[in-house]
C-alpha cells in the first residue's frame, strides 16, 4: 500500500558491547525520553525445561527478583527507591526481566549497578524456592479462573502428556518438587551470559559504554555451551477427548523452522492468516500452533476448513489483499516501538537472539515489505503439510459429535 | 461524511504514528456506554473492511468525566479510520444497542470479575456521585431512545466542541468507622475486596503509588503474604475524592486481605521514605511521559503534587467493600445483593457472570 513507510523509517541507533563473559549489552540512546529502560532477554524458555518437569524457566524468572544477599533488600525494594518499576515474563522460547526508572541525574549509574550486581550473590534457598512455587501455584489458579481457563488447563495437561517437544507449554502446571539445590545447579544454564541480552535504552550518558564495561567485567560466569536439544518431532497424532470443559477447543500444530530461518516471516504471515496462530521457533527447531474454539460440529468445521486452507495455501499462497493487511498490522506494531521505549528494548533483544544483528526494526520492516505471494506459497508448501499436522481437541462431555470430527480419534 | 455533521477531531502525530480523538462530556450523552461501545464496534469493522486492513486501532470508552473515541495507527492510514468512525456515527440512530459492557478498566481480561457491581458498591460507600450514574446505565431499555436522540443532537451540534465543565469533586468523607459493605454473589469462588481512602488527587495518588507499586512486591502484597495469603493480585482504583486498592483473592485469603489492607493503611508513610520518594519520582516520570505521548498531547493532564504527603492515617480509610459468596461473609458487614447494588432491575449479564465464576446459574437473588 502506498501509505506504508520505507524500511529506513524504522531505523534505531544502537551500539553493541560484548563483555568478556559473552553477555551482549545493547545501548539504544534516545535523549528525548524521560525514562531509562533495562530489558533482559534470556534465550531460555519453557521449551528448555526438562521433559516431565515443567516450570523451571518460569521459576527462575520469579527468583530473579529475590534478595541479592542474605538479609539484604530484594531487587524490587531497591528498584522502588529509584522510582522504578519492574516486570518479568516467560514464554515458550524465551524469558525476560525488565525495569524502568525515571531519567534523573545518576539514574543510569544506579540502574546499571543494580543490574550488574543482580546475579553475583542472588539468594536461592529452600525458603525462596518454596515461596515462589506457591506464587506460581496461585498464578495457575488465576489461569483456571480466566475465560476458558479450565479448558486450557485440560489441553495443556494433554499436550504435556504427549511426547512432542512443543508440548513444553509455558502454562503447563509447574512441577512442585523443584528444590533449591536443583535450581542452583541449573542456574548457570538459565542465566548463561552467552544466551543473555541486556538492552539499555533512553537518555544514556556519554560514557555509557565505559560504565557498562566496568560494571559487567565479571558480572556473570560464562559456562560451556549446552549440547543441541533433540527436536526431532514425534509422529503426528490426532486425538480428541471429552472433558469437563465449558467449550471445546482444538490445537493444530506443525513442525516449524528454527529461529532466523528465511521462511520465518512468510510463515508468520501464513500462521496469522490461518487463525491467529504463531510460529514458535527454537534455536534448533520450532513449531506452528493455532487454536480454535467451538462446540461439536463447529470444531469439525474448523478441521475441514483447515484442510482446505492448507491445500489452497500450498498451491497459491496468500492473496495480495491478505498480505497487505498483515503487512500494515506488522509495520504499525514496529512503528509503535519507536514511541514505546520498553517495547523497543524488547524487540532489540529479540533481534539479537534471532539474528545477532542490532538492526532489528529495519530488517524486519524490510522483510515484511518485500514479502510477496510466492514467498508464502513456497513456505506453505515446505512447512504446512497436512499429514504432519498434529490435532488435539477437547470437547465438553455432553457434546455429541455427529458426525465426528474428521480425522480425529477418541483418546481413551 | 454526512453534510451538516461537524466533528471536532483532535489529532496528534509522532513520526510514523498518529492519533485522532473525538471527545465529549459524559453528561452530553447520557447512555454513553451503549453508544460509544456500539460506535467503536461498528467503526472498527468498517475500517478493516474499507481499507483491507491497515493496522488501525479503533477504541473508545467513557470515564467518569468524558467519553472518547480514538483512532491510532500509521499516520497515513488514520484518515481512513476517521472516515470509518464518521460513517458509523451517521448510521448510529438506526442501529440497535448491544448489552452494556463494563466501562471500567479491563480487569486484565478476566470476565469473572463483577466489576460493575464492585464499582457501584464502592462508589456508593464513599459517596461518589458516579454511583447514581451506574444505576441509570443499567436501565438501558428506558434510556435507549432518548439517549440516541440526545447524542444525535449533540453530534449535529459538534461532538465534543462544546464541553461542559466538570463539577468539582466532593470533599472526602472519612469517618471514624469506615463503612463495610458485603455484596452477595452466590456461588463465587473468589472474593474481591476493595479498601478506599480519601484522595484529593485528580487521577494521581501518591499513597496508591507507594503502596501498590512493585507488583507482587508491593506493600499490600507483602503484608498479604506475611499474613498467610498467597494471592498477590492487588490493583488500584480511583474515583472522585477517593482512591482504592482492590484485592482479588481466593476465598481462603479473605481474612489475610482484610488484615493486610488495614495494616498497610495504618503505617505512616513518612516511616517509609524510600518508597515515598520512589513513588514521587515515578509519578513525575509518568506525568512527563504522558505529556510527551500522543494521547497526552490531546488530553488535559492532572497536576502533579509539588511534594509528597507525609503520612496516611487509618482514619483516612473511607470504606471496605467486598463481593463474594454469602457464606464467606464476615459477621459485622452490611449485606446487600448485587441486584440492589446496580439498580432495581434484573441483574445485567447474570447468567454470563454466573457461568464465568463457575457458579450455579441462579434465576435471581432478590
Amino acid at each position: 500500500m502506498e501509505f506504508l513507510p520505507p524500511p529506513a523509517a524504522f531505523e534505531v541507533v544502537t551500539e553493541l558491547v560484548v563483555t568478556e563473559a559473552g553477555l551482549r549489552v545493547v545501548l539504544a540512546p534516545d535523549p528525548a525520553r524521560n525514562e531509562i529502560v533495562a530489558e533482559w532477554v534470556f534465550d531460555v524458555g519453557a521449551a528448555d525445561d526438562p521433559l516431565g518437569r515443567p516450570g523451571l524457566a518460569h521459576l527462575a524468572e520469579h527468583l530473579s527478583f529475590g534478595e541479592i544477599a542474605p538479609g539484604a533488600p530484594d531487587y524490587d525494594a531497591r528498584l522502588g527507591e529509584l522510582g522504578g518499576e519492574s516486570h518479568g515474563w516467560t514464554d515458550r522460547e524465551r524469558s525476560g526481566l525488565g525495569a524502568t526508572v525515571p531519567a534523573r541525574d545518576g539514574a543510569f549509574r544506579a540502574l546499571l549497578d543494580l543490574e550488574s550486581k543482580r546475579w553475583r550473590s542472588l539468594v536461592i534457598d529452600d525458603s525462596a524456592v518454596a515461596r515462589q512455587l506457591r506464587v506460581l501455584a496461585a498464578e495457575a489458579g488465576e489461569t483456571l479462573d480466566a475465560a476458558h481457563g479450565a479448558d486450557r488447563i485440560a489441553l495443556d495437561t494433554m499436550l504435556w502428556s504427549s511426547t512432542e517437544p512443543w508440548s513444553r507449554h509455558p502454562q503447563a502446571p509447574v512441577d512442585a518438587s523443584w528444590t533449591a539445590a536443583e535450581v542452583r545447579d541449573a542456574w548457570p544454564r538459565l542465566r548463561d551470559p552467552a544466551r543473555s541480552v541486556l538492552v539499555l535504552a533512553g537518555p544514556l550518558p556519554e560514557l555509557a559504554r565505559d560504565e557498562v564495561v566496568a560494571s559487567f567485567g565479571s558480572g556473570m560466569t560464562r559456562v560451556a555451551e549446552r549440547p543441541p536439544r533433540d527436536c526431532e518431532p514425534a509422529a503426528p497424532q490426532r486425538a480428541w477427548q471429552r472433558g469437563d470443559v465449558g467449550e471445546g477447543a482444538i490445537y493444530a500444530a506443525w513442525p516449524g523452522p528454527p529461529r532466523a530461518h528465511p521462511d520465518r516471516v512468510a510463515l508468520e504471515a501464513v500462521a496469522r492468516w490461518i487463525g491467529g496462530g504463531r510460529v514458535a521457533s527454537g534455536r534448533d527447531c520450532g513449531s506452528i500452533i493455532i487454536e480454535r474454539r467451538g462446540d461439536g460440529w463447529r470444531l469439525g468445521e474448523h478441521v475441514s476448513a483447515l484442510r482446505r486452507t492448507l491445500s489452497a495455501l500450498s498451491l497459491g499462497g496468500l492473496g495480495e489483499p491478505e498480505l497487505a493487511a498483515l503487512r500494515a498490522v506488522q509495520l504499525t506494531d514496529l512503528a509503535r516501538a519507536r514511541a514505546d521505549l520498553r517495547l523497543r528494548a524488547r524487540l532489540l533483544a529479540g533481534c539479537m537472539h534471532a539474528t545477532g544483528g542490532t538492526t532489528c526494526l529495519e530488517d524486519e520492516a524490510g522483510a515484511w515489505l518485500a514479502l510477496d505471494r510466492a514467498d508464502t506459497r513456497k513456505a506453505s508448501a515446505r512447512w504446512l503439510e497436512w499429514p504432519a499436522v498434529t490435532l488435539l481437541a477437547v470437547v465438553p462431555s455432553r457434546t455429541l459429535l455427529a458426525p465426528p470430527i474428521p480425522g480425529l480419534r477418541l483418546r481413551r | 461524511m454526512t453534510p451538516g455533521l461537524l466533528l471536532a477531531w483532535s489529532i496528534a502525530t509522532d513520526g510514523l504514528l498518529a492519533r485522532a480523538e473525538l471527545r465529549a462530556d459524559v453528561r452530553a450523552i447520557e447512555a454513553h456506554p451503549l453508544l460509544v461501545d456500539h460506535l467503536v464496534t461498528s467503526a472498527a469493522s468498517h475500517a478493516a473492511g474499507q481499507s483491507g486492513g491497515t493496522g488501525l486501532h479503533v477504541a473508545g470508552g467513557c470515564g467518569r468525566r468524558d467519553c472518547v473515541v480514538v483512532v491510532e495507527g500509521l499516520a497515513a492510514a488514520v484518515p481512513l479510520g476517521q472516515a470509518a468512525v464518521e460513517q458509523a456515527l451517521t448510521s448510529m440512530p438506526q442501529l440497535g444497542c448491544r448489552e452494556r459492557r463494563g466501562m471500567r478498566r479491563a480487569w486484565r481480561g478476566r470476565p469473572f470479575t463483577p466489576g460493575l457491581v464492585l464499582e457501584a458498591a464502592l462508589a456508593r460507600a464513599v459517596g461518589d456521585p458516579s454511583a447514581a450514574q451506574v444505576d441509570r446505565a443499567s436501565e438501558r431499555l428506558d434510556l435507549r431512545a432518548p439517549a440516541i436522540a440526545l447524542a444525535s443532537r449533540r453530534l449535529r451540534e459538534g461532538f465534543g466542541s462544546d464541553p461542559v465543565a466538570p463539577a468539582p469533586p466532593p470533599p472526602p468523607r472519612a469517618s471514624p468507622t469506615p463503612a463495610r459493605t458485603w455484596v452477595d454473589w452466590p456461588g463465587a469462588t473468589r472474593v474481591q475486596v476493595a479498601v478506599a481512602w480519601a484522595s484529593s488527587g485528580a487521577g494521581e495518588d501518591l499513597v496508591r503509588d507507594a503502596t501498590l507499586a512493585g507488583d507482587f512486591e508491593s506493600l499490600f502484597v507483602q503484608a498479604l503474604r506475611e499474613d498467610g495469603g498467597l494471592t498477590y493480585d492487588v490493583e488500584p482504583d480511583q474515583g472522585e475524592g477517593w482512591a482504592a486498592a482492590v484485592f482479588d483473592v481466593a476465598a481462603g485469603d479473605l481474612s489475610a486481605a482484610l488484615t493486610s489492607s488495614a495494616l498497610v493503611l495504618s503505617v505512616p508513610l513518612d516511616q517509609l521514605p524510600g518508597r515515598l520518594a520512589g513513588a514521587h519520582l515515578r509519578l513525575l516520570a509518568r506525568h512527563a511521559a504522558a505529556r510527551d505521548s500522543l494521547a497526552g498531547q490531546l488530553a488535559p493532564l492532572p497536576e502533579v503534587p509539588p511534594s509528597p504527603p507525609t503520612a496516611l492515617a487509618r482514619a483516612s480509610v473511607l470504606a471496605w467493600v467486598a463481593v463474594g459468596d454469602p457464606e464467606m461473609a464476615p459477621g459485622a458487614w452490611t449485606r446487600v445483593s448485587r441486584c440492589e447494588t446496580v439498580g432495581d432491575r434484573a441483574c445485567p449479564g447474570l447468567r454470563m457472570w454466573a457461568r464465568a465464576v463457575g457458579a450455579r446459574v441462579v434465576a435471581s437473588v432478590k
